[in-house]
C-alpha cells in the first residue's frame, strides 16, 4: 500500500500538501495505524514514548494519495515538551484532516487532548481504539452518542487485531473529500461538526481558536462529563489478566514477581540460546558450512595467503560462520523473542515502578529502567529512546550508564559463552561487575553532570495478552533489522580480522600493545583482535577471546574489560548525532580507560590471590 | 517548582479530612486533589486541583505511589507526591 516512510525531522515536511495527522495520547496505539494505514511498519510497543520523533508515509484514499504524519503521543497541546511543540506546529500547517486514536479504557485522558485539538479547526475522525480491553473491563460505550458529543465519526477498532480500518479508511475519505466551504455546510453534515461548534465563522482557520476557552480545568471538566455520559460500568468480573496486571503493581507480590520475571528471562535466553547453538547451529557450522568452504576454496586456490584470508584460521568463512551465525544469532533471536513479549504485554513500565526506589539510589528515576532494557537489544534505539526523559541531564547520566556498562544482546550472548563455558559463577561474577558499574557510573554522574532529574511520572498501561499476528510481525521485523543493520558491520570486523591476520598487521599491533595487554592486563598477546575489532562492533571485542586457550582469571578479565570497552563504531555515531562529538569522545575515552583499569585491576588482584592459594 | 516538604508520615497524624500530602496519606482512600507542584505532567494525566484520585500502593525505601486518576493507573514519584496536597472525599 506505501511506498515511502521516513523517520522526518526535515521541517519541509510541515509544508507538504494533502497531510492528514495520526494524533492522540501516547500509548494509545498509533503507531499500529501508521503501520496498518501506509503499510510500513513501524515498532510499537505497549508504553508510552516508542515514538520520539513523527514518521511520515503515504495513505492512498480513493484516487489520491495523502501523507500520513504519525505525531509523537501527547497529553496537551501547551507546547511545553518537544513533542507538544511538533503536534502544534504540524496543527498550524494546514493539514486535509487528523485521525485522533482514543483509548476506549481510558476515554478521559483522549477526550481532553480530543477537545484541546478541536480548538484548530481541522476535521477529526476519531478511532475509539482497544474496545475489546474495554469490553474485558466492562466499560460500555455509547459509540453514537460519544460521536454527537464530539461532532465527528467515532470508528471502534481493535488495532492489535486490524479491526475496524475499512471504516476509518472511508470516514477519513469522506471528511478530506467533503471540506466545508462554509460554517452552514459544515453544520449540515455530522461528520465535520467541529467547524460547526466554532462561532468564529472561520472555517478554513487552523489557529487555536480563540473564541473557545482553553483553561486545562475546563478541558478536564468537559472530558470527564462526555466520559460520564457515554461509559457505563456494567462492573464485569476482573479477568485473569486484570488480576494479574493488579497482582504485578502491588509491592507484594509485585517485587518477588518482578524479580522472577527477570531471573526467568534471563534464564531462557541462556537457556534456550545455548540450547540453539549446541543443537543446531554449531554442528551446521562445524560438520556442514565450514568444511563445504574449506573444501571449494582449496579446490580452486592454491596454499598462500588469500586461501588463508578465506578459508584459513581467521578466514572469512570460518570465522564469519563461527562468531556470527553459532555465537551470536542465537543469543539475539532467543532475546528478541522474549523482550517483544515482555514489551508487548505491558509489564516494562511496571518494571519502572516496582524500582523506581533503587533507580533513585542510582540518581536516575524508575523510567530510564525502560531505556536501560532496551540497551540490552542494541543501545543505538535505546539512546534514541532518552529523548523521551525531561532532563538533558537524565538523557545523558542514562546514555553513560548504558555505553559502560550495559551490553548489547550480541556482546551478552559472546560474554555468556565466554564464561559459562567456564562455569555459572563467572558468569554472575560477570553481570555483578556489569551492576557494580552501572551503580558507580550512575552514582559519579549524577555529581559530575550538571542539572537536575524529575521524579517519576508515569502512566501504567494495562496489562495484555500480545496479539499473535502483530507479535509474530514485529519479532520478524527486529530479527530482519539486526541481521540488515549489525551484519555489514560484523562482517567487515570479520574481514579487518582475516586481513590483519594475513597481513601481520596484528602481529605489528600485539607487539605495541604487549605492556597493556600481557603486562596489566595478563592477557595473551593474541588477545589484542578483540581490541581491534571491539571498535567495529561491541560483541567482537569477546569473540576473538573464544578461540584461545584462556585461564579462568584470563577469561573474566577479557570478560570485563569486553563488557566495559568502547561502545560500537554505531553508538559512536549517535552519541556524535544526539549530543556532541566532545560527548562521544568523552564517553569512548572514559570507557576505554575504565575498562583497562579496571580489567587490570581484576588481573592484579586475581593473581594475588591465586598466589597465596 | 515549588518545594513543600511536610515529611512522609506527617500525613496520619492528621484526622479525617484534613489536608496532607500525598506521599504521607492513607493508602486505599480517595482523595481530593487541593495543590499540585507546578509541573505540567501531572495536569495532563489528570492530578490537578479538584480531581478525585485514589491512593493505591506507596512503595516503601522512597519508592513512588500508585494512583488511581479516572480510568488510568499513575505512579507518582515520591518527591513529587510529598508535594500534592489532598483532603480525603
Amino acid at each position: 500500500m506505501s511506498r515511502h516512510c521516513t523517520v522526518a525531522e526535515d521541517p519541509s515536511v510541515l509544508e507538504r500538501e494533502n497531510k492528514i495527522l495520526l494524533m492522540g495520547c501516547p500509548n494509545v496505539g498509533k503507531s499500529v495505524f501508521f503501520s496498518e494505514l501506509t503499510g510500513v511498519y513501524v515498532v510499537s510497543s505497549n508504553y508510552t514514548g516508542t515514538t520520539v520523533s513523527f514518521m511520515e508515509g503515504e495513505m492512498p484514499l480513493g484516487d489520491k494519495t495523502y501523507h500520513l504524519i504519525d505525531l509523537p503521543g501527547t497529553y496537551t497541546m501547551n507546547a511545553t515538551s518537544e513533542a507538544e511543540a511538533v503536534a502544534v506546529r504540524f496543527m498550524q500547517s494546514d493539514p486535509k484532516a487528523v485521525l485522533f486514536v482514543l483509548n476506549a479504557t481510558d476515554l478521559e485522558g483522549g477526550l481532553r487532548l480530543a477537545l484541546e485539538v478541536q480548538r484548530f479547526n481541522v476535521p477529526i475522525v476519531y478511532a475509539l481504539n482497544m474496545v475489546d480491553v474495554a469490553r474485558r473491563q466492562g466499560l460500555e460505550i455509547d459509540i453514537d452518542l460519544l460521536s454527537q458529543k464530539l461532532g465527528g465519526p467515532v470508528i471502534p477498532t481493535i488495532a492489535v487485531k486490524r479491526e475496524g480500518f475499512a471504516e476509518i479508511r472511508a470516514a477519513l475519505q469522506r471528511v478530506v473529500t467533503a471540506a466545508p466551504a462554509s460554517k452552514e455546510e459544515g453544520r449540515a453534515d455530522a461528520t465535520i461538526l467541529p467547524y460547526s461548534t466554532c462561532s468564529a465563522g472561520c472555517a478554513s482557520c487552523h489557529l487555536p481558536c480563540p473564541s473557545r476557552p482553553q483553561d486545562n480545568d475546563y478541558y478536564w471538566e468537559r472530558a470527564r462529563q462526555i466520559a460520564r455520559e457515554v461509559v457505563t460500568d456494567v462492573n464485569a468480573k476482573p479477568s485473569f489478566l486484570d488480576r494479574l496486571g493488579e497482582a504485578m503493581m502491588r509491592p507484594w507480590p509485585g517485587i518477588p514477581i518482578a524479580l522472577l520475571v527477570v531471573l526467568a528471562s534471563l534464564g531462557v535466553v541462556v537457556g534456550a540460546g545455548k540450547a540453539l547453538r549446541a543443537v543446531l547451529l554449531l554442528p551446521l557450522v562445524n560438520n556442514l558450512l565450514v568444511p563445504f568452504f574449506r573444501s571449494i576454496f582449496s579446490r580452486f586456490i592454491p596454499p598462500g595467503v588469500l586461501l588463508n584470508i578465506l578459508v584459513g584460521e581467521y578466514g572469512f568463512f570460518v570465522i564469519s560462520f563461527e562468531w556470527i551465525l553459532a555465537l551470536i544469532v542465537p543469543y539475539v533471536l532467543i532475546f528478541y523473542v522474549v523482550f517483544t513479549f515482555l514489551e508487548d504485554t505491558g509489564y516494562m513500565p511496571r518494571l519502572a515502578v516496582l524500582f523506581d526506589n533503587v533507580m533513585r539510589k542510582v540518581g536516575v528515576q524508575g523510567g530510564s529502567l525502560i531505556n536501560v532494557m532496551l540497551a540490552f537489544g542494541c543501545a543505538v534505539p535505546a539512546i534514541i529512546g532518552t529523548r523521551a526523559a525531561t532532563t538533558r541531564k537524565e538523557r545523558l547520566m542514562v546514555t553513560t550508564m548504558i555505553c559502560f556498562a550495559v551490553p548489547c544482546i550480541s556482546q551478552t550472548g559472546a560474554l555468556m559463552s565466554l564464561t559459562g563455558s567456564y562455569s555459572i559463577w563467572m558468569m554472575l561474577a560477570t553481570i555483578g561487575v556489569a551492576l557494580l558499574i552501572f551503580f558507580l557510573v550512575g552514582i559519579i554522574t549524577s555529581r559530575l553532570y550538571k542539572g537536575t532529574i524529575d521524579p517519576l511520572i508515569i502512566e501504567v498501561p494495562n496489562l495484555l495478552a500480545p496479539d499473535r499476528q502483530a507479535y509474530w510481525v514485529k519479532l520478524k521485523v527486529r530479527v530482519k533489522e539486526f541481521l540488515v543493520e549489525a551484519e555489514g558491520p560484523m562482517l567487515l570486523a570479520v574481514a579487518i580480522a582475516a586481513v590483519f591476520k594475513e597481513a601481520g598487521i596484528l602481529d605489528a599491533i600485539a607487539n605495541f600493545l604487549e605492556p597493556v595487554m600481557v603486562g596489566w592486563l595478563g592477557m595473551p598477546r593474541e588477545a589484542v583482535l578483540g581490541l581491534v575489532l571491539g571498535i567495529v562492533r561491541r560483541e567482537m571485542a569477546v569473540a576473538p577471546l573464544l578461540a584461545l586457550n584462556l585461564t579462568p582469571l584470563q577469561m573474566f578479565t577479557g570478560a570485563v574489560v569486553g563488557l566495559l570497552y568502547l561502545p560500537c563504531l554505531s553508538v559512536f555515531g549517535i552519541l556524535a548525532k544526539e549530543f556532541d562529538t566532545k560527548v562521544a569522545v568523552g564517553i569512548a575515552a572514559s570507557t576505554t580507560v575504565t575498562a583497562i583499569l579496571v580489567g587490570g585491576l581484576i588481573n592484579k588482584v586475581g593473581t594475588l590471590i591465586l598466589g597465596m592459594i | 517548582m515549588r518545594r513543600r516538604h511536610r515529611g512522609g508520615r506527617r500525613g496520619h497524624q492528621h484526622g479525617h479530612g484534613k489536608a496532607r500530602d500525598l506521599y504521607g496519606a492513607c493508602v486505599g482512600k480517595q482523595y481530593t486533589v487541593e495543590e499540585v507542584p507546578a509541573t505540567a505532567l501531572l495536569s495532563c494525566l489528570g492530578i490537578c486541583p479538584k480531581s478525585v484520585v485514589r491512593k493505591k500502593y506507596c512503595y516503601r525505601m522512597g519508592g513512588p505511589v500508585l494512583l488511581q486518576v479516572g480510568s488510568r493507573e499513575v505512579a507518582v514519584g515520591k518527591d513529587i507526591a510529598s508535594q500534592i496536597i489532598v483532603r480525603e472525599v
